[in-house]
């Protein structure tokens, strides 16, 4: 199979309906994308398919097929944070962290077609999006923060 | 900030990066350098030729190119430990947390939590236990290096000052780098044998809200949890476990699970294991589904009978009266309620509760015949290394444990279940392999809070509590961890050997289990904050087999739903408010009576809450210490049409002298939802001795972002009394259920003595535009609505069957509607994607409120399912193709939808 991660052309020899998140984790590797629960319940896989939020652990590899995915080691660098993770460190948003990659990845792509979210449309965005430590006030903070950020920019790119 | 993280090659030998991370915080460049074969072991090499001052608990450590090495030793499940640790270090070196490289301890005898005797991260003691030896060993690490310096500036010691990593000397300005004194520093000058940690008005760091040293990888995705533990021809393996509780193994039948792999083309070894079936290959994917499929015969087990339900058991076996072991006595408890005017009779029940981390249970080893090396996300390091020696027979000595960061502990790491796994499997692999909990096993395998059933009887006199009468009833964790101990057959048993001799205490102190006092079980019921001049309270033990376990907050979280809701009953009762009933039995500086008067006060607990039309909205309060701090919490509900939303949760919380505000601020927020999930989400059954609940769903659900209320954190702590740093971790959780049961019962009328509450959450309920000033009335006044009739008990009010109260809906209207869109969800849903809990897909699923989002009650085309249905993305076959839901199916959603997507 041939996949477009992070921009990478990336061959994966697994059968056609590996899910996305084992052929991250377990082929490439990128444990960036973490798993919570294998059946589309809490979110702690979230990426990106072509530019929408997927829950990798459903998703098999021939859904993937042409498209582009996005995990959580391509979102930002160390030299350029996304503004979502940026907003994630000044709100002081993790604890354990394990589902933050997952989180992450959903407040992104809903930024991307949504500058200026309700807090219903947040709810939305986010409610697949399980934490276990409890951080979901944080979260819709950074949300927002980020969301103010890239209302500031001439053409945020996501 | 430097911290250690792990790069992206495989293996052992893949060169870890040290990343600046102050960078970050601004957004700016980072510095990232690559050092060179700088793993956790290398590292510690290299800190030969450095200042290593070691005491009891606390490694500082300043290398020669002037990095200030801390080495963890309690573990990091997010509970901010590794910051505030950090914190301390810094602050006494003169440095930023953020320069400070955090390593983590291996399991050895220095490390020991002091408190236990056994190196484990528990019982909210980090603080208190760390405080004094890792300030002291940083103060002496700091005056080795100013004498060190001085010596080498040929100055006196006393005019220099450590800051910002270089001595200087205060009259000339001249200075030197730590690093570059390290060495001669470590060679030439002896530790002082008093060395003073600075005072509280010295501080600089300490009590100032620092960003948290972990953040930046775990926003990154590089954060390497024991799930991602990576190793040369690494298989991951999934276990087909035994399903009854304390059953055995008899037989099993791997035919189909082998012609799987087959047909794949997948390599796999499939092995027998104390606790099941293991399937390894090299991806979960592949054994998960092979494990699926083995066959189990089986036998023995806890009573098939017993359905998790305390109440049953305790009628059944007649233990609300009779023989019970007295925990705390004053007065005369009996005769004083028998002859009360004003008494209640209440029975409190609460279910046995998952731990759910978010990162599944998991553990990895390597065994290369002679010496075992296992990578461990434990809260417990020494016991992970005795279970291991224990699964495999390999003495100590030949068992290297690593310890990664934790999704989540919550307590379910103190037990080494996993360890016990992936030793054994390891050891008879003879390869590299990482046993992964699926979400069913980890729900399924947990060791849960126990199930408890309770008796209060209380009476008023003079307007105080005139008599209590608390009966617990439940199993003991210390009996079951103790006898779990003992059977050191029993190679998947929890504990370690070090963890046995802590329990050898516990054991020898207990002759006649049966009257064995478990401090676990009754704790925060035994030592009640408010003066009650006749108290009695006992504990009845209950054997039933099922394996119970830590759990935040431990006896506290029920102990606290019992005795803080019925303090509010007595209170109504006697016709006083919540919080004066309460104040007038604390002292007058009762550390309780500062959190409740600091939360009566940013609750504005005197006035009523505002109105619109159709809700009630009430408060409730609730308070409770434990662990050395404490705290007290009001609840605003608003209950609409049977439904309820939680809309603002304010604590007050006194965790002693706070080292870090802000991390204070997360642990309670944390709390508070830990508390919500517990007290409106979960609840563990079994069937056949099995757990019913398997993935996310009906009695494994957890509060989700669009139920998640307002919080607001108050700390009370009183800088000049002295205090020294508490614990924060847990003391947020056990008053957040009684102070909701308490609001719930001032808007309903109704007391809820049954947990979880059988309520229904909305997403919102919006607020009216209250004119600033206007007066609002209150939502319902509830003096005298559930009052003891003054001779007959009452008995409890809370529905036997969770129904939701208010709903005026009559059942069955929909239940042909409910049964066919079911039907369609399980037939076109789970064949492809969602199969993980086949047998009731739909019930995990419908049961999230959460299904908002994908399901909006009334209106099918904004709801996410339809819309993916109809773009063709759902569902998909095992080839990733779309399956086309068939009309009827589709309809079937739809009417459902139409109708509310009622789930009775």
């Amino acid at each position: 199979m041939q996949l477009k991660i992070n921009g990478n052309d990336e061959t994966i020899d697994a059968p056609a309906d590996l899910r996305l998140l084992w052929a991250l984790r377990d082929f490439l590797q990128l444990t960036g994308t973490k798993f919570g629960c294998g059946v589309g319940l809490c979110g702690a896989c979230t990426v990106h398919v072509d530019g929408n939020a997927v829950k990798s652990c459903v998703t098999t590899l021939a859904a993937c097929a042409g498209k582009e995915i996005g995990t959580i080691e391509g979102l930002g660098e160390d030299v350029a944070l996304h503004p979502v993770q940026k907003a994630w460190l000044d709100e002081s948003v993790s604890q354990c962290g394990y589902c933050q990659p997952g989180q992450i990845m959903a407040a992104a792509a809903l930024l991307k077609t949504n500058k200026n979210p309700t807090d219903e449309e947040i709810d939305d965005a986010m409610a697949g999006n399980i934490c276990r430590c409890g951080t979901y006030p944080r979260i819709r903070k950074a949300i927002k923060s980020a969301a103010a950020f890239l209302r500031q920019q001439p053409e945020a790119g996501a | 900030m430097k911290v250690k993280a792990k790069g992206e090659s495989k293996g052992l030998n893949r060169r870890d990066f040290v990343i600046t991370a102050s960078a970050f915080a601004g957004g700016l460049m980072v510095a990232c350098k690559t050092r060179s074969g700088g793993n956790t072991k290398d590292l510690g090499s290299n800190l030969q030729s450095i200042v290593a001052i070691k005491f009891p608990n606390a490694w500082v450590a300043v290398s020669g190119d002037g990095d200030v090495v801390y080495t963890l030793d309690r573990v990091e499940m997010g509970q901010g430990t590794m910051t505030t640790l950090a914190s301390i270090v810094a602050e006494e070196l003169g440095v930023q947390p953020s320069s400070v490289t955090v390593q983590l301890a291996p399991p050895d005898k220095v490390y020991v939590n002091n408190e236990f005797g056994v190196q484990i991260t528990g019982s909210s003691n980090s603080m208190s236990t760390s405080w004094q030896p890792l300030r002291l060993a940083a103060a002496a690490t700091r005056d080795m290096l100013i004498a060190g310096g001085a010596q080498k500036l040929g100055v006196k010691a006393k005019d220099c000052a450590a800051a910002n990593g270089r001595i200087t000397h205060k009259p000339t300005g001249r200075d030197i780098g730590i690093g570059e004194i390290a060495l001669f520093t470590a060679q030439t000058i002896k530790p002082p044998t008093a060395p003073i940690p600075k005072s509280q008005a010295q501080y600089q760091v300490l009590g100032t809200p620092v960003k948290r040293l972990d953040s930046p990888r775990k926003v990154l995705g590089r954060a390497d949890y024991g799930m991602d533990v990576k190793l040369d021809g690494l298989l991951i393996a999934v276990v087909q476990r035994i399903p009854e509780h304390g059953a055995r193994l008899d037989s099993f039948d791997d035919a189909k699970a082998k012609a799987y792999l087959d047909s794949v083309k997948v390599k796999g070894d499939i092995v027998q294991l104390a606790s099941g079936v293991a399937v390894a290959t090299r991806s979960y994917y592949f054994s998960k589904k092979a494990a699926d499929l083995i066959e189990l015969k089986t036998s023995g087990g806890i009573d098939r009978a017993f359905d998790g339900s305390m109440k049953t058991l305790a009628e059944a076996q007649g233990l609300l009266a009779g023989a019970a072991t007295r925990v705390a006595q004053t007065g005369a408890a009996e005769s004083v309620f028998q002859s009360a005017a004003g008494k209640l009779e209440a029975f409190y029940e609460l279910p046995y509760l998952p731990h759910a981390t978010l990162e599944p249970q998991n553990c990895t080893a390597r065994f290369d015949g002679v010496v075992m090396e296992i990578w461990a996300p434990t809260q417990a390091p020494d016991g992970a290394r005795g279970t291991a020696a224990r699964a495999t027979g390999l003495s100590e000595g030949k068992i290297k444990v690593n310890q990664t960061l934790i999704g989540g502990g919550f307590g379910r790491r103190l037990s080494q279940d996993y360890v016990a796994d992936v030793a054994e499997l390891a050891f008879k692999l003879k390869k590299p392999v990482k046993v992964v909990f699926s979400r069913e096993d980890d729900t399924r395998h947990d060791y849960y809070r126990p199930g408890v059933y309770n008796v209060l009887r209380g009476s008023i006199q003079d307007g105080r509590i005139g008599s209590w009468y608390h009966r617990i009833i439940g199993q003991s964790i210390a009996v079951g961890l103790a006898e779990n101990a003992l059977v050191a057959a029993t190679p998947s048993a929890i504990v370690g050997n070090s963890t046995l001799k802590f329990l050898g205490r516990v054991v020898e102190n207990f002759t006649d289990k049966h009257l064995f006092v478990d401090t676990f079980a009754v704790e925060g019921a035994d030592k009640i904050p408010y003066a009650i001049p006749n108290l009695h309270v006992e504990y009845k033990f209950v054997e039933t087999g099922v394996p119970i376990g830590f759990w935040r907050s431990v006896g506290h979280s029920h102990n606290a739903f019992c005795v803080e809701s019925f303090v509010d009953e007595l209170a109504q009762l006697a016709g006083k408010d919540p919080v004066q009933f309460r104040a007038g039995m604390l002292g007058g500086k009762d550390r309780v009576l500062n959190c409740l008067k600091k939360v009566a006060e940013i609750s504005r607990w005197s006035e009523a809450p505002p109105t619109t039309a159709g809700v009630v909205r009430a408060k409730g309060v609730a308070s409770h210490g434990c662990f050395n701090s404490f705290c007290a919490q009001v609840v605003q509900v608003a209950v609409k049409d049977g439904k309820m939303r939680v809309e603002k949760v304010w604590v007050a919380v006194d965790c002693g002298l706070v080292l870090n505000p802000d991390i204070v601020r997360q642990q309670v927020e944390g709390a508070v939802i830990y508390g919500l999930s517990a007290a409106l989400k979960q609840k563990i059954t079994f069937k056949n001795g099995q757990t019913v609940q398997a993935n996310f769903g009906d009695g494994n659900e957890l509060i989700r972002m669009n139920e998640a209320p307002e919080i607001e954190v108050a700390l009370v702590n009183d800088r000049t009394s002295g205090q020294t740093p508490t614990g924060i971790g847990e003391v947020a959780v056990p008053a957040l259920a009684p102070a909701l049961a308490n609001a719930l019962a001032r808007a309903t009328g109704k007391r809820f003595r049954a947990l979880p509450l059988p309520f229904e959450l909305l997403d919102r309920v919006d607020l009216p535009a209250v004119p600033a000033g206007q007066a609002v009335t209150p939502a319902t006044p509830q003096p005298g609505t559930t009052p003891a009739s003054p001779t007959t008990p009452t008995s409890p009010t809370t529905p036997a069957t969770p129904t939701t109260p208010g709903a005026s809906q009559p059942a069955g209207d929909h239940s042909q509607l409910i049964k066919t869109a079911y039907e369609a969800l399980d037939k076109n849903c789970v064949a492809g994607c969602h199969d993980g809990d086949n047998k009731n897909f739909h019930k995990a699923w419908t049961s999230m409120d959460k299904t908002k989002a994908f399901v909006k009650a009334g209106n099918p085309d904004g709801s996410r399912l339809i819309q993916r249905i109809r773009a063709k993305e759902m569902p998909i076959d095992k080839a990733g193709a779309f399956v086309p839901v068939p009309d009827a199916d589709v309809n079937a959603i739809i009417d459902w939808i139409k109708a509310g997507a009622p789930k009775t």
